[in-house]
This record gives structure tokens, sequence and C-alpha cells, in this order.
């Protein structure tokens, strides 16, 4: 038997265990049956184990190098190392949607096996919709759009295969970031099941969305990391020196992770005021959508980018899933409307509550827009045949100021307490970082940044910084003042007594070093590019730039020119070896920047062209980007928040009282 | 804390977010016009007469035998044509790596007085399908020494 085979024989039974699954979950929803519950169970366990197989059959047959398979003969070569040949699991369309189903076979097995445990009823009916997933992503690979185990013919099998696409196989970082983004998409498909489960069953309580509160900050946090770690892997890799371009992969992924940060926020209102339920379940179903329609887009071919590599009949189907996730969704949530109708009103404007509402009127106004740019082109070429693309100006003057509306109501709302606010409470919360705000702003100015963007960036992350801070401190102060505990004890404590609010402080922490980072290496990079002979030096920024010569370097799967560099200035004495590298499977070199990271800033170079007969010429490209390593700590930060956000609440009563003093001495 | 001694009131706070909305809609829909790039081909920027100055952003293949990278000014000149009108394209720095004759480019920038089109940004446009190897690895990008 071969890889192909134990791989498309799994993938039909899991297919079938799909459906007996969503036949027994379903059955055993509407007739209370326990035995089907029980089968329903297994089964999600069945299918988990036979996907897991077909993912490691393909991972077999790309480092076996088994060629019979298109997947492998397209996205593989002899001389692709075992590292990247296992990672060409996601290398393309077909592999990457093997991965999805298996993320969402996870999903289904822990709602299977944890959820109808302690939700019996709403659990099962979620287990349902996700076999019914489940088994659409299934039969997506076991027919023709997009089958990971197609065969080709036996005399057409090629003695080599074509290889990775070079852009994927020349860094280490695709082995991360794509993992993280569809674990981040596929996990909003449990509070979108739940939140389906719930409507269909007319539940009015909020058990569903406390039940899927781990699922939906796991989705999100993954989402957000993988965001970051693809823009860290866009920078090492794509030789720009930048590391964001507002391409539509890039909108895709980010869409949905602006409504579940609205999401995020907005629960917190309908927990503790029992308002905005209808929102909240339109605010899931968006997620979720978004997350489909972010797919389609990227993986039909309909718009066209770098990324957009792949192109194949899937296209119409997964269009046909989205339009069913929201015929479905909104129809259901039309029809039980009136029972999910708040019995209340956010009032005051400076409310917590109100604050929340602000920002999530922000957070979808930046969806709609980052949606209106991504498909307008296709709204344009629909209507009047015209080729066009709306390039970055467009989202960073319409995304810019949303960011830093959101980043001061950031500082604003955490700071303010429910049902409204008295003007000592504002002098009380407010004193300390409008000062704050103040030094922020003369920094930036201090330090040459140019234009408002930069300078209110840098007044709003300092007066989010001075909140977050005062939090803290009067956090453990509350503890030192009760317990006796001394501060550092009292610190740690916060965490484990309150790591959703103080988790969510690290969060905003990181979302502040990340907007800074992002703030000033737009602000302040400086470029160079001069052409140079051996010997010759360039001066960029306080660094002093050699260019040594040039050398070639063989590898079995790819030709390498590097220019040696030789780099001192600002305390720095290394080498860096920016280089094109020529892969067999393209026609064109694609550059490898030479990088050296720093707190401090980012020197980044680029081997731009260079004279193929003598050696005698580089043109070299120099950016040094300041604080742009800042954005890749950001990013970490914000997931070590969300980890810290997501510690089980502690059991033990005492402690629950002790929480409860620390919130009314730190909130109000 | 009493009702009286807050600050404002419902009707200010829907007022609030429908403004914000409404100013960002109108902000969005204005910004989409002005940075809408419209793609043009050589033909079609010909027969559309773009005058000098105005902002374009063309797209065609570099005409093999055209493409010329001086690196000691730094100068990069090609030809892009549809097939049937062509335009001399003049730009400044190092081609980017994905630029070679008989592929797509795409050039943003202005019409000379002249007829030539001065390239702020040149853009290889790569064709997403990869060929078989050939068993040649020499780069291709290469230019001539000066």
């Amino acid at each position: 038997m071969s890889w192909g085979d134990i791989g498309a024989g799994a993938l039909r039974a899991a297919l079938a265990l799909a459906l007996w699954g969503l036949g027994a979950a379903a059955y055993a929803a509407w007739k209370r049956d326990a035995r089907a519950l029980a089968s329903a169970r297994l089964v999600a366990i069945g299918a988990f184990v036979l996907v897991l197989i077909a993912d490691l059959a393909m991972v077999g047959a790309l480092t076996a190098h088994d060629f019979s398979l298109v997947y492998v003969a397209e996205n593989n070569a002899l001389e692709t190392p075992t590292f990247y040949s296992a990672i060409s699991l996601w290398a393309a369309l077909a592999g990457s949607i093997l991965l999805w189903t298996l993320i969402l076979a996870g999903a289904v097995v822990w709602v299977a096996l944890r959820g109808t445990r302690s939700l019996p009823r709403l659990a099962t009916v979620a287990l349902a919709v996700l076999f019914a997933m489940l088994a659409f992503f299934l039969a997506l690979v076991v027919t023709a759009a997009a089958d990971p185990f197609t065969r080709l013919a036996a005399d057409q099998i090629p003695a080599d295969g074509n290889g990775p696409n070079a852009l994927l196989q020349n860094h280490p970082f695709m082995a991360l970031h794509p993992p993280l983004l569809y674990l981040g998409y596929v996990l909003t498909s449990v509070p979108f099941a739940y939140a389906i489960a719930a409507l269909i069953l007319g539940e009015t309580t909020d058990r569903w969305l406390t039940e899927t509160r781990k699922a939906a900050l796991a989705s999100w946090a993954l989402l957000g990391v993988g965001i970051v770690a693809g823009a860290w892997w866009s920078y090492a890799v794509l030789g720009w020196g930048g590391y964001w371009a507002w391409d539509p992969v890039e909108n895709a992924a980010i869409m949905p992770w602006l409504t579940a940060t609205a999401y995020l926020h907005s629960v917190m209102v309908e927990e503790k005021r029992r308002l905005l339920r209808t929102w909240n379940i339109a605010l899931v179903i968006a997620t979720f959508a978004l997350t489909i329609l972010g797919t389609f887009l990227t993986r039909s071919g309909v718009v066209n980018s770098v990324h957009s590599f792949t192109q194949s009949a899937i296209g119409p189907l997964l269009l046909g899933y989205f339009v069913a996730i929201l015929v479905v969704g909104v129809g259901l949530l039309l029809y039980r409307m009136d029972d999910l109708a708040d019995r209340g009103s956010v009032g005051a404007p400076l409310s917590r509550e109100a604050i929340f509402l602000f920002q999530n009127v922000l957070f979808v106004a930046a969806t709609l827009t980052v949606l209106l740019g991504t498909i307008y082109p296709l709204i344009a070429e629909a209507l009047s045949g015209a080729q066009l693309s709306i390039g970055a100006p467009y989202f960073d003057r319409v995304e810019v100021p949303i960011g830093l509306a959101l980043l001061f109501l950031m500082g604003i709302g955490p700071q303010l307490p429910w049902h409204g606010a008295s003007r000592a409470t504002l002098e009380r919360q407010f004193t300390a970082p409008a000062i704050a705000a103040a030094a922020g702003a003369a920094v930036a100015v201090v330090s040459g940044m140019a234009g408002w963007a930069p300078v209110l960036t840098y007044a709003l992350a300092a007066f989010v910084t001075a909140t977050v801070v005062q939090e803290f401190v009067r956090g453990v102060r509350a503890r030192h003042t009760l317990h006796g505990e001394p501060a550092p004890t009292a610190f740690v404590a916060l965490f484990r007594r309150n790591g959703r609010r103080y988790g969510g402080y690290v969060v905003h922490l990181g979302i502040v070093i990340a907007v800074v980072a992002i703030a000033t290496s737009q602000a302040r990079t400086t470029e160079l590019e001069q052409t140079l002979a051996p010997g010759d030096a360039m001066d960029v920024a306080g660094y002093h730039i050699t260019f040594a010569g040039l050398r070639d370097i063989a590898e079995p799967q790819r030709a390498t020119t590097a220019a040696d560099l030789v780099i001192t200035g600002n305390g720095a004495s290394l080498h860096l070896h920016p280089g094109l590298v020529q892969y067999p499977n393209t026609e064109s070199a694609i550059g490898s920047p030479g990088i050296a990271a720093g707190s401090r800033d980012d020197l980044y170079t680029i081997l731009a062209a260079y004279d193929g007969t003598g050696h005698a010429w580089a043109t070299i490209r120099v950016r040094v980007i300041p604080l742009v390593s800042w954005l890749w700590a950001g990013g970490a930060v914000v997931g070590f928040g969300a980890l810290l956000a997501a510690l089980p609440p502690p059991k033990r009563r005492p402690v629950a009282v002790a929480v409860r003093v620390a919130d009314a001495v730190g909130a109000e | 804390m009493s009702a009286a001694n807050r600050i404002g009131g419902r009707r200010v706070l829907i007022i609030a977010a429908l403004a914000i909305a409404v100013v960002i809609g109108y902000v969005a829909t204005q910004t989409l016009q002005s940075a809408a790039v419209y793609y043009l081909t050589p033909t079609e920027a010909a027969r559309r007469g773009i005058a000098p100055g105005q902002a374009a952003r063309l797209g065609g293949q570099v005409l093999a035998g055209t493409l010329i990278y001086d690196p000691a000014s730094r100068a990069l000149r090609f030809t892009i044509g549809d097939g049937v009108s062509t335009v001399k394209v003049i730009g400044s720095g190092a081609p980017p790596g994905l630029l070679r004759e008989g592929a797509g480019a795409v050039v943003e920038g202005t019409f000379a007085a002249d007829g030539t089109f001065r390239a702020t940004q040149v853009i290889a446009k790569h064709d997403e399908v990869y060929t078989a190897p050939t068993g040649s690895a020499v780069p291709t990008h290469q230019t001539p020494a000066p």
C-alpha cells in the first residue's frame, strides 16, 4: 500500500464517520438519546484519528518524495530538505485544506468529549453543526476540488518533482505562521457552532458564551500571533524591508481578528450587564464567516496577489459554503431576534460599556473598510470592466486614524466604571495618564518624529501604558494592605486571582509595544542604495558598510550569490550576507536579505543587482529600520497576555472575596 | 454614585456612535476614489491620451533586448509593450530581482512630455506558473557590466 492509498482511504472513511456523527449528534439532541451521543463521541475520535492518519500519510509521501501524487510532484523535489518537505503539507491549497480539516476534527473531539459533559444539549447541537462543517471539508478533500492524494498516471510520474514555491522554502518561519493562522481560523468555528446551537434551541441564557470563552480567546490569540508571525516572515523572506502591504491575504487574516477583538470586549458587556446579546452573536457569526470569506478570496484566485498562488475548482464551493453560513447564521439570528432583545440599555457615554460600544463601532468600521478596499477591485471590474487596485494609501489613510482612536479608547475603557463615571473618578483615573501622554508627545517631538500620526501614537502609547501601570500599582497596593503580601507576591497573585483582567492589561501592553514599533519603523526608516565595487563602502545612519566582494554558494536544492558586507559603526562589528537565491523551479532569483536585528534598530541589507560576469560590482540597498524587532516582541507579549487571561479562575472561597475587594479598590 | 453626577446621556451616546460611523464611511469612500489606481496597457494609455504629469500605472511585457541597468548612475531603462503599442520607461535604482525581459511588469509614475514614462516604482509581475526544472541554476536577473 502506498502513502496515497492510506491517505485517500482514511479520508473517505473519515467522511463516512463525519456524516454518521452528524446524524448521531442531531438525533441525540432531538431525542435526548444518550446512546446516540455516545456513538457521536466515538465517531468524533475515529474521524480525528483517520484525518490524522491522512495528514501523516501526506507528510510521509512528501518526505519520501513519492511523485506518483500530483501534490508531491508539484510541491516537492528530491533535493528538498526533509524539514521543508514535511512542512510542505501547507505549501499549497490541497495540503492546507488537509491541515485545516485536521484542526477542525480536533475541535470536534474537544466539543464531543468536554463540551457535551458541561452543557449536554447545547453542546450536542453544536457538535452536529461542527460535524456538518467537518463533512464539508472532508468532501472537499475527497473530490477533485482539493484532493491532496490525486495520482498521476504511471507513465506521467516524473523522476523529480517541481519543488515547493521558492518563497516557501527559503525560511524556517514557514513552519510557524500558516499553522498558527489555521488554528486561529478553525477555532472560530467553535464559538460559531455554539452560537448557532443556542439560536436553534432558543437559548436565552448566555451559557454558550461563557462555555466558549476560551475557544474564542484562543482563536483570537492564535490569529493575532499568526498575523505577527506572518509579518515577520514577510519581513525576513520577501526582501523589501517591510512587513505589511495590505495584501488581500493579509487583509483576509486581519478582518476576522478585528471582529474577534470586538467580540472579546463586547462579550464583557453581556456578562456584566446582559446587554448587546444579538450583537455578540452577530460578531461571532461575522468572525467565522470572514475566515471563510478570506479563504475564498485568497484561495480561489479571485484576487490576484503574490499569495494567491493556488487557483482551483475550490472557489465556487467555498463561496457556496460562505453564503450558506451567512444565510443560516443571519436567518436564525433574525428568527430569534425578539427573544434576544436587551432588557436595558447602555446609558452614560462615560461608562465602561459605552466605551466598549464605541470600540465595537470602530472595530466593525475597520473591518468593513478593509473589506471594502479588498473587494473594491472585484466590484469595479464586475461593474465597469476596469482593472484597478486599491493601494496602501487607502488603507493607511482610513485605518491609521481608526487605530489611533482605538488606542485612545484602550486607555479610557478599563479606567471607567460600569454604569457611569463621576468627575472625581475621572480626575483620579486620568491625571497621571494625561501627564504621561504629554511626556510621550514630547519624546516623539524631541526625537524628531515628523507628522501628526507618530506624535499622537507616542502620546497615546504613553497614556495607555500609564493607565496599565496605575492599575498594577493599585492592585499590588491593595493586596499588600489587605493580605500583607510583599509586592512581588502580590503582583503574581493578581494574575492568579484575576488572570482575565490582568492578562488583558498585558495584552494591551503588547499592543502598545507593537504600535510604537510600527509608528517608529514607518516614520523613521532610512534607506540608501548604492552600487559598490569590492572595497567600496557606504554610510547609512551611523553604520559603515564595506562591500568585501561576492561569492557563489551551491547547495543541492538552490544556488546562491551573496555579497559579503562588513558592518561597523553604532557599536556593531559583524558580517551580513544578503543574497539572491536561484531555485531550479523559478526562472528568476529571489532575494534573501541580510538582517542584523537589534533592540534599537535593524540593519536590513538587500543585494539588488550584481555583475554576473566578473563580480566587479554589486548594487546594495540598505534600510535602517528603528524598533522593528519590538513588533515581534509585542506580538509575543499579546500571546503571553492571552495565556494569562485564559488561566482558570480560583475556586477557593476566601480568594474570591479577595478578588472582589481588589477589584473594588482597583477600579472604583 | 448617583445618577445625577454621571456625565452625558443615552442620546449623546447614540448620536456619537452614528456620527463616527458616518464620518468613517464618508472618508473611506472618498479615499477609495482617490486611491484607486487604474491599470492601463500602453494601448489604453495611448487611446485615452494621458496628459504629461498625470499619475498612471502601466502594465505590460518587458520587451526583449530593451532592459538596461547602469549600476554607476543607477539609471534603469526598458520598454514595455502589449503587442500593439510600446512605451519607453525610465526609472532609477536597481531593477527588482524578478524583473526580466519577456516577463510582465507594472510601472507606476507619470508620462513625460516626450512620451516616455518616468517610473517612480517598478514592480515585476512574476507569473505564478512554475516551470519544470531544467537543470540550470544560473540566476537570470544578472545585468551586463557597465
